[in-house]
């Protein structure tokens, strides 16, 4: 029976247009957020896929030995597929012509994941498959130098091969050693007759593994307790290279954009339905009259209202659908596998979000509408508030942190949004009611426009207040969406300047510098900073009343400087001062990853040495910048004695990529990696994203509209029939139009300093906490607040206005 | 004549078609003279009362208020007449609830740009007997103090016409008899005409003219 009520009342309610404004408030939130996460869903996915294939496999471990027999079998006994490797640095030779180059000998099961992009001739395929006996694949840039072809030999050692194709691309380009060579792939079965492998020299064999969690965790327990100094273990999520951060920011651009959506969608339901309660009343009075009871009454609005929430989800999943489809087609081309098909767990949050909203922001209008006494209908008048706006505020404020928090899943980032927000709240309520705070002199003033419109402003001010941190929110919201799309964005890609480094000049002799400088000047490339590289081990040494000393399980490319590298910044600790011989300096990364402190002792190995040293300082890493990044620094004092190597980056623009050929057949034994492939990567990326942003952005300055609306609205019956008695009286309607965009515009010109607030203490918190960027101080916001809050929510409210004027007074006195 | 009408007719559109409201009516009403208007609901009562205070503007017909053609003004232009003319007092008491009883009765002062509407507001209220109550809120007035209060600001208006429409039919008898009374002693003092709508044959019977309306036409 009530079901079927609930039902009529729902189609009545929804046809007439009372429920519009929330509904579309919703179906646009579950819609934002819906297509939000199941892209970033998608994306997760997508980018575990990539950094898979990037390592390979799920997990790597590289060693400068065969992993033991024991191991081995224990291993072999788990469910996983296994690729092997063995990779040595050779020389390869092609008549006169000599480069050394980085050779890959790959087994049956190459690769594990993605495939090869290979050219022959003309034409490109892509394979899941080792080299053929007898021939080689080899990188472009390799049959550059060596002046080959297709179809031509080349010797390995003792060892002839005919190159069948050239590499395009390869999976399983994260190997610690070797990677920057230009790079050769033969058959794992061809290696021992080119007699290159022998005891004592350096290779390195390297297992990747593929399969489920749970066995690739016992595979790794197995590797760790065979570990040794030197071996390396990778997994793919730790993936922590320019790529992957530049795809985890553009998840974060697109978590806030979703967050704001939610938060707006929360506030318009939360408005909209103050405004239905009260139209209501006198319902509820006539049932409640006619003997309904008060249980009756609670069943069948939050039926109606659990009806509408089933509508939005409806819609707004269907909606959200072709949105995400949408981001979707922007980005896809920027991952080489398919999009994996999204999860559950997005329809879940969509559909969860609106019951948050709907029992946070509209069950406590319920609560007071239940309560209406059936005398009501006699006087028409609202019954007052009483404790139930306690219990509102808390249900709201509840369900807002809530919210936030299903949402991005962060402690850190629900509680910047919602403490930001409060005290924004408590801010805006105190200037309102301290501004406002007595009515300055009897009467109401509507003798001018700007007299009555003062005189309402003092008599409204609890509601008013409440509208004033709506429009607040609105603004603000919509102002963090702009700056992120604007100001965040740019400062992004800044980081990204167009001369940074996109070539690196990789394991160059001390011999070899001047020449290269030389070179460089020649060729009017700017050089930069030649950092020393040696390997070191790491081993963590027992404090005391500790026992066991335990060997960090990666051995590091550590370099030496008396000054900071620039885009790094001390964490904490201390620059090493002077001519220090002593302390060593890391990332806070690894620092974290591996519990190290300022001071902890530790013992260094590097070339044949070994020297107990501390950690004097920790340094945050700057990875979005292409230079030569450490994990380890020391001071020269300490690796003087050691061999080094030196490492460059250089920006060699695209017109003179020749001379990179040049410079390698000028330096046989330096290698060159060039990563201009990866920098596009990475600026397409920032590009789509803003291009997706600006669709995100236009979402929520539609939910800041609907909010908007729904605040101008809630109320608004009674001014229009409070206009309808004063124009009984002769009042003309420009009097009542002016007072009414003069109150509405002061509200909003306050409104638009609260949002600026909001925006701007949002974006700090955003910048330095989210983002990884540097707080600014955001003129253009303070700008646009102001301006635009007084001028939207003026025009906004002259539209309603002119409704005013549209009806007679006897119409709107009568049949109210 | 202050108020005069000519073939005054009112349609409204509805689903069958047009509505019929008022039909034709002619009528004329002497300065300070006071007018019954009575019928069975729904007979269009409220509606002609509208368009006399030009509240409302008719399909087709004249009407003319103090010598001004109402049918011929903007809404605006009508806003100004009935600045000057009009008064009006409603069965349900359409104070504003947010301001006190003075505060309601300074009103019309107040959009008349009158100095002292303080003082004559709460001349206007001790004389309606509601001297000791001018802070209270609507709220805070029985129905009877209420429309006492919409009395006094009628009065304030200082108008040529005083409209009422069943200004006791939310009212107990005795109450409602005390307002009537209120209502020609308000005709009276300002010397204005009075139109009142009422099913109160008391009253009706004490006005100088009475018509009746039965399904738009008078009867
Ligand atoms: N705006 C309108 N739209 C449709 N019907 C109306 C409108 N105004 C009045 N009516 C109808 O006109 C008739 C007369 O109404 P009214 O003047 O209020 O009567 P009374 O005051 O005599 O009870 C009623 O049937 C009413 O329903
Ligand atoms: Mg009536």
């Amino acid at each position: 029976m009530l079901l079927g009520l609930s039902l009529k009342l729902f189609w009545r309610e929804l046809k007439s247009g009372q429920l519009s404004i929330m509904f579309f408030a919703l179906v646009l939130a579950v819609a934002t957020v819906s297509s939000i996460s199941l892209f970033t869903d998608r994306l997760e996915k997508a980018l575990l896929a990539e950094t898979q294939e990037f390592l390979g496999g799920d997990l790597k471990f590289e060693s400068n030995d065969l992993i033991e027999d024991e191991p081995y079998e224990e291993i072999q006994k788990l469910n996983l597929k296994s690729t092997e490797m063995v990779l040595f640095a050779s020389m390869l030779a092609s008549g006169d012509n000599l480069q050394l180059a980085s050779v890959k000998a790959v087994d049956q099961n190459y690769p594990l994941v993605g495939g090869v992009e290979l050219r022959s001739e003309s034409k490109n395929i892509y394979v899941k498959r080792p080299p053929d006996l007898g021939q080689v694949w080899l990188d472009l840039r390799l049959m550059d130098i060596l002046k080959l072809e297709v179809g031509q030999t080349v010797s390995i050692g003792d060892a002839d091969f005919i190159v069948s194709h050239s590499i395009l691309s390869e999976p399983d380009r994260a190997s610690n050693s070797f990677a920057f060579a230009p790079k050769a792939i033969i058959n794992a079965q061809d290696l021992e007759k080119t007699n290159v492998v022998q005891p004592g020299s350096r290779v390195r064999f390297s297992t990747v593994y593929l399969g489920e969690k749970a066995e690739l965790l016992l595979a790794k327990n197995i590797l760790e307790k065979t570990k040794q100094p030197g071996d390396d273990i990778r997994e793919a999520q730790d993936a922590n290279d320019s790529l992957g951060k530049a795809i985890e920011r553009s998840g974060n651009f697109f978590l806030l954009g979703g967050l704001l959506a939610v938060l707006m969608a929360a506030f318009t339901v939360g408005m909209s339905s103050q405004r239905f309660a009260r139209r209501h009343i006198e319902y509820v009075a006539i049932l409640k009259s006619l003997g309904t009871e008060s249980w009756e009454i609670r069943l069948l609005y939050s039926l109606i209202f659990i009806e509408l929430g089933v509508f939005a989800i409806f819609f707004g999943l269907i909606l959200g659908w072709f949105m995400q489809e949408g981001f979707t087609g922007i980005l896809k081309q920027y991952f080489p596998t398919d999009l994996p098909t999204p999860g559950f767990q997005p329809l879940l949050i969509s559909s969860l979000t609106v019951f948050i909203c709907l029992i946070g922001f509209v069950y406590p209008n319920l609560v007071k509408l239940v309560k209406i006494s059936p005398l009501s209908i006699l006087r028409r008048e609202e019954s007052k508030t009483s404790s139930s706006s306690y219990l509102m505020f808390a249900l709201a404020l509840s369900a807002m942190f809530l919210l936030v928090f299903l949402y991005t899943e962060r402690l850190l980032l629900s509680s910047i949004v919602f403490f930001t927000i409060l005290f924004i709240f408590v801010l805006g309520y105190g200037i309102i009611l301290s501004f406002f705070r007595s009515t300055t002199r009897l009467g109401l003033g509507a003798n001018n426009p700007l007299s009555l419109a003062w005189s309402e402003l003092h008599r409204r001010k609890y509601t008013n207040s409440l509208q004033v941190l709506a429009f607040t929110m609105a603004i603000g919201l919509s102002l963090i969406a702009f700056s992120a799309r604007t100001d965040l964005m740019s400062t992004w890609e800044s980081t990204l300047p167009p001369d940074s480094p996109n070539n690196f000049l990789i394991n160059i002799s001390k011999s070899d510098l001047n020449s290269i400088s030389s070179f460089l000047e020649e060729n009017e490339i700017e050089e930069s900073t030649f950092y020393p590289i040696t390997n070191t081990v790491i081993i963590k040494l027992p404090k005391e009343g500790e026992e066991v000393s335990k060997p960090i399980d990666r051995n590091f490319n550590a370099t030496w400087s008396s000054e900071l590298p620039l885009g790094n910044t001390i964490v904490s600790g201390e620059w090493f001062k002077g001519n220090s011989s002593d302390g060593l300096s890391i990332s806070n990364d690894i620092a974290a990853r591996y519990g190290l402190d300022i001071g902890d002792p530790v013992k260094v190995f590097f070339a044949d040495q070994e020297i107990d040293t501390y950690i004097q300082n920790t340094r945050e890493v700057n990875w979005d910048n292409f230079s030569p990044n450490f994990f380890v620094i020391g001071p020269p004092e300490i690796f003087k004695n050691s061999q080094a190597t030196y490492i460059t980056s250089l920006h060699v623009p695209k017109e003179k990529d020749k001379v990179i050929s040049e410079f390698m057949s000028e330096f046989k034994t330096v290698s060159v990696l060039s990563i201009d492939a990866i920098i596009d990567q990475v600026n397409d990326i920032i590009e789509q994203v803003s291009k997706a942003l600006e669709v995100i952005l236009g979402l929520t300055i539609f939910s800041a509209m609907f909010l908007t609306l729904a605040t101008i609205q809630d109320g608004f019956n009674l001014r229009l029939h409070q206009s309808a008695i004063l124009r009984t009286f002769g009042a003309s309607t420009s009097l009542l139009q002016k007072s009414t965009a003069l109150e509405f515009a002061l509200l909003g010109l306050l409104a638009g300093f609260l949002g600026a607030l909001l925006a701007q203490t949002g974006i700090f918190f955003l910048e330095t906490e989210i983002f990884d960027l540097e707080a600014a101080f955001h003129a253009n916001i303070w700008v646009m607040g102001p301006i635009i809050g007084t001028i939207l929510i003026c025009a906004l409210s002259v539209i309603l206005i002119l409704s005013i004027t549209r009806k007679n007074p006897k119409e709107i006195i009568y049949n109210s | 004549m202050i108020i005069k009408t000519r073939n005054l007719t009112k349609k409204v559109p509805s689903e069958e078609g047009e509505l019929i409201i008022l039909n034709d009516i002619n009528l004329e009403l002497e300065k300070e003279k006071s007018l019954a208007v009575v019928g069975p609901s729904g007979s269009g009562k409220s509606t002609l009362l509208g368009l006399l205070a030009g509240l409302d503007s008719p399909s087709s017909g004249e009407i003319f208020l103090n010598d001004q053609p109402l049918h011929e003004l903007s809404e605006d232009q009508r806003a100004k007449v009935r600045k000057e003319n009009v008064a009006f007092v409603f069965q349900s008491f359409e104070l504003l609830p947010g301001l006190t009883a003075i505060e309601n009765v300074m009103l019309p002062s107040e959009l008349n740009l009158d100095k002292d509407a303080e003082a004559r507001a709460s001349e206007y209220l001790t004389r309606v007997g509601l001297g000791n109550r001018l802070k209270h809120y609507p709220r805070q007035l029985s129905g009877g103090e209420q429309q006492r209060v919409a009395i006094a600001r009628a009065f304030a208006c200082n108008a040529k016409v005083l409209f009422a429409d069943e200004p006791t039919g939310n009212l107990d008898n005795k109450t409602g008899a005390k307002i009537s009374e209120l209502l020609f002693e308000v005709n009276e003092e300002s010397s204005n005409a009075l139109v009142v709508v009422t099913h109160d044959a008391n009253l009706a019977s004490k006005c100088d003219n009475q018509i009746e309306l039965s399904e738009g036409l008078i009867a």
